[in-house]
């Protein structure tokens, strides 16, 4: 799997990488039941310190994408198939969104509404 | 990414028809003259036959289809293999080194076979009892020297086979200056070697236990050593880390081992390709061959580096276009 960061972007380092493991996810690069490269594997192909990459490991438990066990790394949940099915509604969403002419915020205001 | 190099099509070429010659044709030929020479003899030889020797001569008695049976496996069942599998590959346009080996091997196994089997119901032609069969020391000299030379000259006769690794669809990656990439992989075996390998492991685990079931603990002990020995082995065969970053290329076994890297200033170009494991490497695991070091567990996509100097490393494992774009991509941000 490729993991791409940029430090000299605003987003903090941890939230770009739960940004593009939640990505591998939503595009079914990543499955229910596939484990996460271990912590210490991406933290050093990346030059970044492992609490970073645990930090982005938990906000994707948070959500419920993964699961954290002690001694079996992060594995991805049930939860991640439905989230990539949901990406696909949401595509289809925003197009129609755009195609309305709706800008972005007021889309985003009107999913958040309707929760 | 372009290089692309175009693989073997050109129609019956002299790799693919000395091949057959020497791995196939030649086998057969011999074994089919054993053969015959043996069903003239074996009319004319006591019954039953002096099938097994000691030093004191022959020591042991059996049926003479022992030695028909016995040519006919070394001398063809290798051969008869290399024609259902490695033929229609090598038709296919795969090459390397252990299609040669193997045909040369064939041709030796089957002159050891031929002869020395065609000896030993030779030196017996006329003989009242099996107990006066002569020593076979002479016999097992001469065929092993004529299986030597003729597995040398089969060897020699076939045209030397670069590796011949068929490009797959190639990917290209932008990095921007300071950003940091990593591609994180498994390379894992395919479900028939897992099999195999458990099988393995759980028949000598059977042993074991039989073993000490019917307290031979010596024996217990062989199996125990075996089991253990093939199930370590058998770890390393079925999965490797591979890992892409700013370092190189680095793969490693379960826990570490086994490893090897290539570091990124080492790099020339990584590439794509598809892989056949008998073919290309002569099996599966960690392999070493002239040209290649390869980490292949199973036959299909894999990942080829080419160093500056020195073997290339090829590693199975999916998404390769994606892991030697990124060391492409990284080589040359390195290169600036």
């Amino acid at each position: 799997m490729l993991l791409r960061i940029d430090p000299e972007s605003a987003d903090p380092l941890f939230a770009q990488l739960a940004a593009a493991l939640r990505a591998q996810i939503a595009n079914g690069d990543l499955r229910e039941g596939d484990r996460l490269p271990a912590a210490r594997d991406v933290a050093s192909g990346l030059g970044v310190n492992l609490h970073t990459v645990l930090h982005a490991y938990q906000e994707l438990r948070d959500e419920g994408l993964v699961d954290l066990r002690r001694g079996r790394g992060a594995v991805v949940t049930a939860q991640a198939q439905a989230a990539e099915q949901l990406q696909r509604d949401i595509a289809e969403l925003g197009q129609r969104a755009r195609r309305l002419g709706m800008s972005p915020a007021t889309a985003a205001g009107l999913l958040r509404a309707a929760m | 990414m372009t290089e692309n190099r175009e693989p073997t099509t050109a129609a019956p070429d002299r790799a693919v028809t000395m091949f057959g010659y020497v791995g196939i044709a030649a086998p057969g030929f011999l074994t089919v003259a054993a053969l015959i020479a043996q069903l003239l003899w074996i009319p004319q030889a006591p019954n039953p036959i002096a099938v097994h020797w000691g030093s004191n001569g022959a020591d042991g008695a059996g049926s003479a289809w022992v030695y028909p049976i016995s040519t006919l496996l070394l001398g063809f069942g290798l051969s008869a293999w290399l024609w259902a599998t490695a033929l229609p590959r090598l038709r296919r346009g795969s090459r390397g080194w252990s299609f040669r080996m193997l045909a040369a091997l064939a041709a030796g196994l089957a002159t050891f076979g031929s002869v020395l089997m065609s000896w030993c119901v030779r030196i017996q032609v006329g003989l009242d009892s099996w107990h006066d069969a002569p020593g076979i020391l002479a016999g097992v000299i001469v065929s092993m020297t004529l299986a030597a030379a003729v597995g040398i000259v089969g060897w020699y006769v076939q045209p030397k086979q670069q590796l011949e690794l068929a490009a797959l669809p190639q990917t290209h990656l932008d990095l921007a200056q300071g950003e940091r990439a990593a591609w994180l992989g498994v390379a894992r075996a395919g479900r028939g070697s897992v099999y195999l390998l458990a099988g393995i492991t759980a028949v000598l685990a059977v042993c074991a236990v039989a073993a000490w079931v019917a307290a031979e603990y010596a024996l217990m002990w062989i199996m125990f050593g075996s089991a253990a020995v093939v199930a370590v082995s058998a770890m390393a065969m079925l999965e490797a880390d591979v890992r892409v970053d700013a370092q190189g290329l680095d793969v490693r076994g379960p826990a570490g081992w086994p490893h090897t890297r290539v570091p990124l200033g080492e790099v020339a170009s990584a590439a794509a390709v598809t892989v056949e494991a008998f073919g290309a490497f002569g099996g599966w695991g960690w392999r070493r061959v002239p040209g290649a070091l390869g980490v292949v567990l199973r036959s299909g996509e894999a990942l080829r580096v080419e160093r500056k100097e020195g073997p290339a490393l090829v590693v199975t494992v999916d998404d390769a276009a994606t892991a030697a774009a990124l060391l492409e991509a990284l080589a040359a941000r390195a290169g600036d």
